[in-house]
């Protein structure tokens, strides 16, 4: 019977469950002002969307080898287990949907901030910073026989030390 | 469980109203460490993967700083200045540019990187107020200043070139400098994309090994290939990656890599200059694969030599010290000496970015508050050690059955015996070591005559590739006795970090720790430094004829070097190791077979 049945999974499963029904839920509710779907009378593609969101988020988090070390588990207590367990079940389902939600932020982010800035500095036929940092064509300070740079770090003061830059 | 601090060095000019304190940290890329100097001295030093048992573990060491401050019986708001290992927005800046000119192609990448970041990578100081509750001052040291702080400031010299090479900080990938008493300054540097340590990492991904983790099985391939710079048709074509200035400087084609914007390190151009693709992890090793290796090692050779010979140059110094990954590299650490025109060489026991946890701390005392320079490493002892009663109380809570040796006299006699006998020994012994190396503390024993003891240590406990030897230990005095070492043998060997040849009538005799280009990487062990293992060589050799000893870490494969007495029993237990020596007690294997179980089912790496 024990091999049949396992209770940590059970409570993962459980804590799984709890949290898509409550992102679901709260899809619902968030969307009402939008008046996106049909409201509280049928939860189900609310239900759908947020397993989408949660599936897709685990494929981007496998994408991006993210992988979450192992907790060791309480040895003792059935309750504090169980507890234990349906808490890695609830934290899964919002790994997936933070993992989507960030892809989605981050995706942006990329596109307008990384994108159009690059591109605009290309336009303009600016110097790309790394390239100017070391320059991958050439010789810094103009030198043919060398590629060291100037460092002087002995020149700074002590405060600059207290900057995170 | 308690656990006492390392013996503590005396300590110097205590502040008004008592010690001073400086933790110093690292982390965010690579081991993540912290250190903990009392008015200027090290008391503590460890690595977070010691404590949170995830080799490499990079997240904030909060265990290793909990630990620093325990052993000292201090809380966080009794530490006057906490020090980071380099400064995080000159790091983000270099990162967000590369992304800027990698555009689109470091889609992947950006979103890997950037949840990190912004979380807390790049807010040092909210991230020390929010884990520990420390509100005072923090000090950003330059990665490569760590480096340099870490490489000269603890070590004997009063004045030396400085000389650091690593995979990649903010920008600087390589540099140079000098110390001289308690200031340290660097000249010159190498940036981003430029780098030695980029292009060592990227030929290990390509060789199928995996990245800041197994660089050094690369360097241990490489005698198995031609170690010639004719013959070796991989040595010119690795050339024509790398652009070799006579002052030691050096540029990347970046053709060739897309370690700029990619999560893989080695380029399609690479592979077709190489001849094949890259290798997969379980592929078998075809003699292009270590021609490859030895190309690589040969090209790394070439630059560091030079590099030295300039600073030693520009510097006039006799003395250097080395730091950052590439400073791990034993065979080219061997070989200085002879190549470089210094006279002496340190190397701190902990070179790589852990290291520079301490290296920041050492800087932020003695050239940000200015005081002077007192501390110098004269071992790596530096981490947790567990008494007697601790060890005692482990055993006896667990029911583990063992036994308690009569004296120390008899703890060695006992445990040379079991040596002599062909027993691997676990010996967990004093505080745990500051670095990578095992080095008489937390490590695995063995007789280095047996000729069957490297396939014994590979089958019951290491399961490691048949190229790699194991390493000895041999008493400083011995050293020259079975190795052609620089005289006089540079402190760096009592961290196991120099390569040397074995002398020809040693070899035959020496199969377990002898490499294949007849050389060892050998650990020199002072009394002064390590009494009872020093003690045990001696012991092993009179009862063997040889004072030497096999010598690896003291781990379950993939797994990080244990620390507590808790790791060490379930590493025995999981491995082969006959029998257990921690603190005064013995235990072995086969009386407690109820605690056995099989390592190399859960093993990764
Ligand atoms: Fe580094």
């Amino acid at each position: 019977m024990s091999r049949l049945f396992s209770p940590a999974a059970f409570a993962k499963a459980m804590g799984f469950a709890v949290g898509w029904a409550g992102f679901a839920v709260l899809l619902s509710v968030a969307t009402r002002p939008m008046r996106l779907g049909p409201g509280f009378s049928n939860l189900f593609p609310y239900a759908a969307a947020a397993i989408l969101l949660s599936g897709a988020g685990h494929l981007v988090r496998r994408w991006l080898k993210q992988t979450s070390f192992p907790k060791p588990s309480p040895k003792e207590g059935f309750l504090r287990r169980f507890g234990g367990a349906w808490l890695d079940g609830l934290l899964l389902f919002f790994k997936g949907t933070a993992a989507f939600n960030n892809f989605i932020f981050l995706s942006i982010a990329y596109l307008l901030g990384v994108g159009l800035t690059s591109m605009f500095v290309r336009k303009q036929g600016g110097k790309k910073p790394a390239a100017e940092a070391a320059r991958s064509d050439g010789h810094p300070d103009g030198n043919p026989d060398s590629y060291w740079r100037d460092l002087e770090s002995a020149k700074r003061e002590a405060d600059a030390y207290y900057r995170p830059f | 469980m308690p656990i006492i601090a390392p013996s503590e060095p005396t300590a110097c000019e205590p502040g008004p109203s008592g010690p001073r304190y400086i933790l110093g940290i690292s982390c965010h890329y690579h081991d993540a460490a912290a250190t903990l100097l009392k008015d200027g001295m090290v008391v503590a030093a460890a690595e977070e993967e010691r404590f949170s048992r995830r080799k490499h573990d990079a997240s904030f060491p909060l265990s290793a700083i909990r630990w620093c401050l325990e052993s000292q019986g201090i809380g966080i708001d009794q530490v006057e200045l906490a020090a980071f290992y380099e400064k995080p927005f000159r790091k983000f800046e270099r990162i967000l540019s590369q992304h800027l000119e990698g555009f689109p192609r470091g889609f992947k990448t950006f979103q890997m990187a950037m949840p990190g970041w912004l979380s807390e990578k790049i807010r040092v100081r909210s991230l020390l107020k929010k884990r520990l509750g420390y509100r005072g001052d923090v000090v950003y040291a330059d990665h490569h200043l760590s480096h340099a702080a870490g490489a000269f400031l603890p070590s004997p010299f009063e004045e030396a070139a400085i000389v650091t090479v690593d995979g990649v900080g903010e920008w600087t990938t390589t540099a140079y400098g000098r110390g001289r008493g308690s200031s340290v300054e660097l000249y010159q540097d190498i940036r981003f994309p430029h780098s030695l340590g980029l292009l060592y990492s990227s030929l290990t991904a390509y060789l199928g090994f995996s990245v800041n983790n197994s660089e050094y099985k690369v360097m241990g391939l490489s005698p198995y290939g031609r170690m010639d710079r004719d013959g070796n048709p991989y040595y010119a074509k690795l050339k024509r990656v790398i652009d070799i200035k006579p002052d030691g400087s050096y540029a990347l084609d970046l053709s060739y890599f897309t370690f700029q914007h990619s999560d893989r390190m080695p380029g399609a151009r690479l592979s077709q200059l190489l001849d094949g693709p890259v290798r997969e992890a379980e592929e078998e090793l075809l003699p292009r694969h270590k021609d490859i290796a030895a190309a690589l090692q040969m090209i790394t050779e070439d630059v560091v030599m030079a590099i030295l010979r300039h600073a030693r140059r520009i510097t006039g110094c006799g003395n250097v010290a080395l730091s950052g990954g590439v400073a791990l590299n034993s065979v080219i650490n061997g070989r200085i000496l002879s190549q470089t025109g210094f006279t002496d060489l340190w190397i701190q026991p902990n070179a790589g970015d852990a290291g520079s946890s301490m290296g920041a701390a050492l800087f932020a005392h003695c050239c940000v508050l200015g005081k002077s320079r007192a501390y110098r490493l004269t071992h790596a002892y530096l981490g947790p050690q567990y008494g007697s009663e601790a060890i005692g109380n482990f055993l006896a809570g667990k029911g583990i059955l063992h036994r308690r040796f009569a004296d120390r006299a008899d703890l060695i006699s006992q445990a040379a015996r079991l040596l002599n006998a062909g027993e691997v020994v676990g010996w967990f012994q004093g505080a745990m070591e500051w670095g990578p190396r095992a080095l008489g503390a937390r490590s695995i024993l063995a007789h280095p005559g047996r000729p069957d003891m490297q396939a014994i240590l590979n089958e019951k406990v290491k399961h490691r590739e048949a190229f790699r030897p194991f390493a000895p230990s041999v008493c400083a005095e011995d050293a020259e006795e079975y190795f052609q070492c620089d005289r006089a043998i540079p402190a760096a060997a009592d961290f196991m970090l120099m390569v040397y040849p074995i002398r020809e009538n040693w070899r035959a005799r020496l199969p377990a720790v002898t490499h294949v280009d007849g050389t060892g990487r050998v650990q020199t062990v002072r009394r002064e430094a390590n009494p009872l293992y020093y003690d045990l060589i001696k012991g092993f050799g009179t009862l063997s004829g040889i004072p030497m000893l096999v010598n690896t870490s003291f781990n379950i494969r993939g797994e990080p070097i244990v620390c507590s007495p808790a790791d060490a029993y379930r590493c025995m237990m999981g491995t082969g190791i006959d029998c257990l020596i921690i603190g005064d007690y013995l235990v072995r294997r086969k009386d407690n077979p109820r605690d056995i179980w099989d390592s190399e089912s859960a093993a990764t790496d």
